[in-house]
């Protein structure tokens, strides 16, 4: 018999693994039209301040090929394609078709063209050859993801040698004081506010518990490494409710 | 260091390559010249600051950041007085320029065609850091919104005032206010007179 488990959390109840992508679908799939409004309001703005740190870290060069996996409705990618120039590439990778093409519309709007793919994949199987991009990035979507470690395996695999993933996720808050208050508005404020202005409490009540069950920076970093990588490490920040994690593949 | 002191100089690159990107659009040829440079990467490097900015330059626009992997094309150094003198300089030398010096050149000249004002940038860029580094960055940023914000509602204040007339001023509520007595004594004289011959008419 098989002692694998069987069951994966979904927030903080547990559901049958196969279950967790159809209810993360459900979740992204009842947020995306709201989703760029409520990310403002959630995060009170400061999430523009933490994407733009990861951008600006990764030294990302015009010819570069970059992933934006989990890239949602593409406030990365944006960035990127801005930067990779016509000779380079971005491909916004996720599973969720609404979220994609929320995000495409949205980059085609603002002249973001030529230099961008966008292809629906899950984060566990991907579908590019080995050693493909120099940069690949995953923003507050790996929490989501039902195997984490098949993910970042993954991600290793797609990388170039010199290559670098960037991981920007939800993290453990390091002030105890902090703590607390964070955790009123994330349990008692948020799922309210997304009710609010997305008529959709539960969906923010899954996003604030999905948080608390991501693995807290020294587990991700060994998580990283023993996927492969051959180099982790990473910046908290905000007092740790964001933490940026980098992985170079050699 | 902490990370808000990390982000400092990010913030300066957003704010770098918002005005370089708004002179651009607002330049009258928008800014043909830089345009029609290949697709480069130049450092600028703005003394006494020691983050370099990496401009990543493209037919569309300049973005700007403090990491770079790998080597630039070219590099422009120069103090941040000549930087703002650069509208007007005429003479270019104390620019440093180095990597593909044509570039540089090429670069630095479409720099000085565009209207930049970048007096106005460096000073808030300058006094920021050197301001935040002695610890008052926080009180001057919470100044500069300050006064950003009184500068705005005086601005409103006056327009609502002055051109739609929708909101009274102080003199006009005091005219007003004295008016609304001026009617209220003349109610209660009104009164008096009203119960006078109230009484009057009733006692007959
Ligand atoms: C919170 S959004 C983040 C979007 C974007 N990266 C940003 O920072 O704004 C999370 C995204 O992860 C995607 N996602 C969830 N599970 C995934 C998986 N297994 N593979 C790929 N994408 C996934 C969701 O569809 C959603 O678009």
């Amino acid at each position: 018999m098989s002692d694998k488990k069987s069951t994966i959390d979904f927030g903080f109840t547990e559901v049958p693994l196969e279950e967790k992508v159809k209810r993360v679908k459900g979740v992204f799939d009842s947020v995306a039209g709201n989703y760029d409004i409520m990310n403002d309001v959630m995060s009170m703005g400061v999430h523009r301040l933490w994407k733009r740190q990861t951008i600006d870290l990764s030294g990302v060069r015009p010819g570069h090929k970059v992933l934006d996996l989990a890239g949602g409705t593409g406030d990365l990618t944006k960035a990127f394609a801005k930067r990779v120039g016509k000779s380079g590439q971005v491909v916004l990778a996720d599973i969720n078709e609404s979220m994609v093409r929320v995000g495409r519309d949205r980059l085609i709007n603002e002249g973001i063209i030529g230099n961008v793919e966008y292809t629906i994949t899950n984060a566990e199987a991907l579908a590019f050859p080995d050693n493909t991009f120099d940069l690949a990035t995953i923003a507050f979507g790996l929490r989501n993801v039902t195997n984490k470690d098949k993910a970042l395996a993954e991600l290793y695999r797609v990388l170039k040698p010199g290559g670098q993933l960037m991981i920007l996720e939800f993290s453990k808050v390091t002030n105890p004081a902090f703590a607390k208050l964070y955790d009123f508005y994330s349990f008692n404020i948020l799922p309210k506010m997304g009710k609010v202005i997305a008529d959709d409490e539960e969906s923010y009540q899954y996003l604030a518990e999905s948080i608390r069950m991501h693995p807290d920076q020294e587990t991700l970093k060994q998580m990283m490494l023993d996927a492969g990588f051959d180099k982790a490490e990473y910046l908290n920040m905000t007092q740790g409710i964001v933490a940026l994690h980098r992985g170079w593949k050699y | 260091m902490s990370t808000e002191l990390q982000r400092l100089p990010i913030f300066l690159a957003e704010a770098l390559e918002k005005t370089l990107n708004g002179s651009l659009r607002l330049d009258s040829d928008h800014g043909a010249s830089i345009k029609a440079l290949p697709e480069c990467i130049i450092t600028l490097q703005i003394l006494p600051l020691k983050t370099p900015f990496y401009c990543l330059i493209n037919e569309q626009q300049i973005s700007v950041q403090t990491h770079l992997q790998g080597e630039s094309d070219a590099s422009i150094s120069a103090q941040a007085a000549d930087w703002i003198a650069l509208k007007h300089a005429k003479d270019l030398s104390c620019f440093e320029l180095d990597g593909n010096r044509d570039l540089a050149q090429q670069f630095l000249h479409a720099l000085a065609a565009i209207d930049i004002d970048w007096e106005e940038h460096l000073s808030k860029i300058t006094g920021d850091l050197i301001a935040f580094k002695v610890g008052h960055g926080v009180r001057s940023y919470m100044q500069l919104k300050r006064d950003q914000r009184d500068y705005i509602m005086q601005t409103l204040k006056e327009y609502l005032q002055f051109e739609l007339q929708a909101v009274p001023s102080k003199p006009q509520i005091a005219a007003f206010s004295q008016e609304v007595s001026a009617v209220e004594q003349r109610l209660q004289e009104l009164e008096q007179r009203f119960n006078q011959l109230d009484a009057s008419s009733v006692n007959r």
